[in-house]
């Protein structure tokens, strides 16, 4: 008997115009490892709402065809039943906890089962030790880091023993140690604890480490359902519904594209790099020369300049200690740590939401302690993590419009800038819908047109790419790109390694406080051994490039296409 | 029973540095007391005089009556919050019977209020940084630009209230079954200690309410105060 089996799955929300789910058709062996991907807004969630039948006994609309768990169809048999057999965990981990400890956590849903106490305290203990909670059960779920929730959201789950589990991006919201954590986590779970898993993932890095199978999903239907290698071996179709594949991936793709290569594609990095060994063959030393940095025009005052910064917060915590540092007008700065390392305080004082507690912080050579927020916010724009925090006007162009109209500009020069924004961001034809009724994507795009509206020299951009799929990244980087270009200097917050390689020209890495590593993209990640004291990986195109030093590939590639060029003429025929 | 509540918060060990915040707003509820009573209570021996502001005798008797009672209030519950963790206080309220459903409401309220604040101040922050000022204009401007900071507020809880809802179910916790019994993986219960120190507390309080209604006593004081 399959784990899962759905036919012909059709839902609308009882608010949506179309259909979320067309007709989906999808079956799931027991002991199954399957990851499904694909863009946002595809339906993906609403999937995983009708396997533990919350759709369409909590959640109503209209819903036809059948949903079956190991037999049992999960829309007639109702949510305290499905519960019991399939757990899901969410990505957003502070919405998915309740309890006052980490142990009280876990008992929650056995308690609402009324098991025996007895059971209860055995099932706590089992869950807590799988997950490696044991040292954190008295901690409240709040004050933990986010890959701590997510592993203890998932010991939760797991104590209710469910037989089908389901983790929708539990990967999106994490620093780099949280997704280490949380991946190593699931490892062992595959290991130690008999279950089907249905993982919802952007990732393909991750989908490539532990899926069994892949489904891309898209417009509320299955695409292509295919063991993991010969899923990521149709390149051609993936990209054209917006997913990346493992750079590794990419890059034998490419010699595929090239006739090169005409096997299956590697996704595994050891697999991938393995191979290369073999057929990379340099007779002279290939050297992965240099993007060109942008450099200061000398004698002019730094954009930003900050002189002995530190920063404590009233609690006692120093988030920021005694960091020096300069940016160039025009630069495009990535500042990378962890969550808690100081980057999002280094940026606050930017825009002078905080202030130094100690030092000094210039904006152009001008000292700022004196400047309000409201001043400064005329230079520095900053676009927020979730543009919901931004958004609250009844139109996109009031939104936009209320910067300048807070900086009392006259009304042409309003409306000017308000369709200038909009067009720059590719949302003019939406200047009088309501912001609320707009796809993530879009209202991630209202915001930057929001802050653009202000005409900012600097723009810093606070984790952009978070919680997106592939397209919309893109396009949000594109646009970042352009204002760059037109002397725009840029300070990214960002965990994902593969853009800010791509895009940014220098890198700051914050640990403790204080700047860990600053240097132009490629030498900062060259230096592998003081990245790894920050727990940051770089990424897989420069790991490869640092396995291929032996064959006699000097440097480290920022790209796919870098690296590919650069290996090309060393390939032996195989 | 101020004297009592002091010493209580001071045999506790607390941080000075945990109370401060507290024991700021004690002394600014007790300055706007003292001032706004003042003017209810006029006539008598005047004692402080300053324009159409004065503070007499009897005036301030019968505030220093009303501060010892409201602080009384304040720093007991100031004890109880600061001495006991929010699980320790909702597992004892759980021990004397309260529903579930009421403990858990308080849970999920402990539990999500510092979130709430902090979404109200990165909302505020992302307005700020589009060059909102806060401080400027006049009271009615003021409070139009604080409406403002609340629409995205409700936008961000109530999705947050979904997700939450979903998760909740999804663990089986259901709105049918709230009625059902459960078990509680930690209990707490009524030892000897508690019930000595609560039949203490019930002697102490019918005695106080028998004093006042059939001896008189504490009478002087609510007549001149209600």
């Amino acid at each position: 008997m399959p784990a899962v089996e759905i036919s012909n799955l059709y839902f609308k929300y009882t608010t949506s115009k179309d259909w979320i789910l067309r007709g989906v058709d999808l079956k799931v062996d027991e002991g199954e490892f399957v990851a499904i991907t694909g863009p946002t807004g595809a339906g993906k969630t609403t999937l995983c709402l009708t396997l533990n039948g919350i759709i369409p006994n909590s959640i109503t609309g209209t819903y036809s065809g059948t949903v079956r768990i190991f037999g049992k169809n999960a829309a007639v048999a109702g949510v305290a039943e499905m519960a019991k057999m399939v757990g899901i965990t969410f990505q957003e981990p502070e919405a998915q906890l309740f309890g006052l400890t980490v142990e009280e956590e876990v008992a929650f849903g056995p308690e609402n089962y009324s098991l025996p106490r007895e059971e209860i305290e055995k099932r706590v203990e089992y869950s807590l030790n799988l997950l490696r909670l044991n040292d954190l059960r008295m901690r409240s779920p709040f004050n933990l880091s986010g890959g701590q929730k997510q592993r203890v959201a998932l010991a939760s789950v797991l104590a209710l023993r469910p037989r089908v589990l389901v983790l929708d991006e539990p990967f999106t919201e994490l620093d780099p140690i949280g997704k280490v954590e949380v991946s190593d986590a699931i490892e062992r779970l595959k290991q130690d604890y008999d279950v089907t898993v249905i993982l919802v993932e952007h990732e393909t890095e991750e989908i490539a480490r532990h899926a069994d199978r892949v489904i891309l999903f898209d417009r509320g239907n299955v695409v292509e359902d295919l063991p993991s290698r010969a899923f990521f071996d149709k390149t051609d179709i993936l990209h054209k519904h917006g997913v990346r594949c493992p750079q590794i991936t990419e890059v034998f793709d490419r010699f595929r594209r090239e006739g090169k290569w005409s096997k299956e594609l590697p996704i595994a990095f050891d697999d991938g790099v393995n191979i290369l060994r073999k057929v990379v063959r340099c007779k002279d030393e290939v050297d992965i020369s240099g993007m060109p940095n942008v450099h200061a025009v000398e004698g002019q005052a730094p954009m930003l300049h900050f002189e002995d910064v530190s920063f404590r917060y009233p609690d006692g915590t120093l988030a920021l200690d005694d960091v020096s540092l300069s940016i160039q007008k025009g630069e495009y700065v990535a500042l990378i740590g962890q969550n808690g390392s100081g980057k999002t305080t280094l940026a606050r004082t930017m825009v002078g939401l905080l202030r130094p507690t100690a030092g000094k912080f210039l904006l152009e050579g001008q000292d700022t302690s004196k400047m309000t927020v409201a001043q400064l916010a005329r230079r520095v724009g900053y676009l927020f993590q979730n543009p919901d925090h931004q958004i609250f006007s009844r139109t996109v162009s009031e939104e936009v419009a209320f910067g300048p109209t807070n900086l009392g500009l006259p009304r042409d020069e309003i409306k000017a800038r308000v369709s200038d924004a909009l067009s720059m961001v590719g949302l003019l034809g939406m200047s009088d819908s309501h912001p609320l009724f707009a796809s993530r994507g879009e209202r991630q795009r209202i915001a930057l047109a929001s802050v653009l509206s202000m005409r900012p020299d600097v723009l810093i951009l606070d984790e952009p790419t978070t919680g997106q799929d592939w397209t919309n990244n893109v396009r949000i980087l594109d646009i970042v790109d352009r204002l760059n270009r037109d002397g725009v200097t840029i300070i990214m917050i960002s965990h994902n390694m593969q853009f800010i390689a791509e895009r940014s020209r220098r890198v700051i890495v914050m640990k403790d406080g204080k700047v860990l590593l600053d240097a132009p993209t490629r030498q900062a990640f060259s230096q592998f051994d003081v990245l790894r004291q920050a727990f940051i990986q770089p990424p897989q195109v420069s790991r490869i490039s640092r396995a291929l030093e032996v064959n006699g590939v000097r440097g480290i590639a920022l790209t796919v296409d870098e690296l590919v060029d650069a290996i090309t003429p060393c390939l032996q025929p195989s | 029973m101020l004297a009592f509540s002091l010493i209580l918060l001071a045999a506790s060990r607390v941080e000075l540095r945990i109370l401060r915040p507290f024991l700021q707003v004690a002394a600014m509820f007790s300055f706007l007391i003292t001032i706004s009573w003042s003017f209810f209570f006029r006539g008598g021996q005047v004692v402080f005089q300053l324009g159409a502001f004065e503070l007499t005798y009897q005036g301030l008797l019968i505030i220093a009556t009303v501060l010892v009672r409201i602080l009384t209030l304040m720093f007991l519950s100031l004890f109880l919050l600061v001495t006991n963790s929010e699980s320790d206080l909702i597992q004892g309220l759980r021990a004397v019977k309260i529903p579930y459903l009421v403990t858990f409401i308080m849970m999920l309220a402990l539990r999500f209020f510092p979130t709430l604040i902090n979404d109200f101040s990165t909302i505020k922050d992302a307005q700020m940084a589009r060059a909102a000022e806060f401080q400027k204009g006049n009271v009615l401007a003021r409070a139009k630009k604080n409406v403002a900071l609340l629409a995205p507020l409700i936008v961000i809880s109530f999705n947050r209230a979904l997700t939450m809802s979903v998760a909740l179910e999804s663990r089986g916790f259901l709105p049918s079954g709230i009625k059902m019994k459960r078990v509680n993986y930690k209990e707490k219960h009524f030892t000897t200690k508690d019930y000595v120190i609560s039949a203490t507390i019930l002697c102490f309080v019918s005695f106080v309410i028998f004093a006042r209604l059939y001896l008189g006593w504490f009478a002087g004081i609510s007549t001149t105060v209600g």
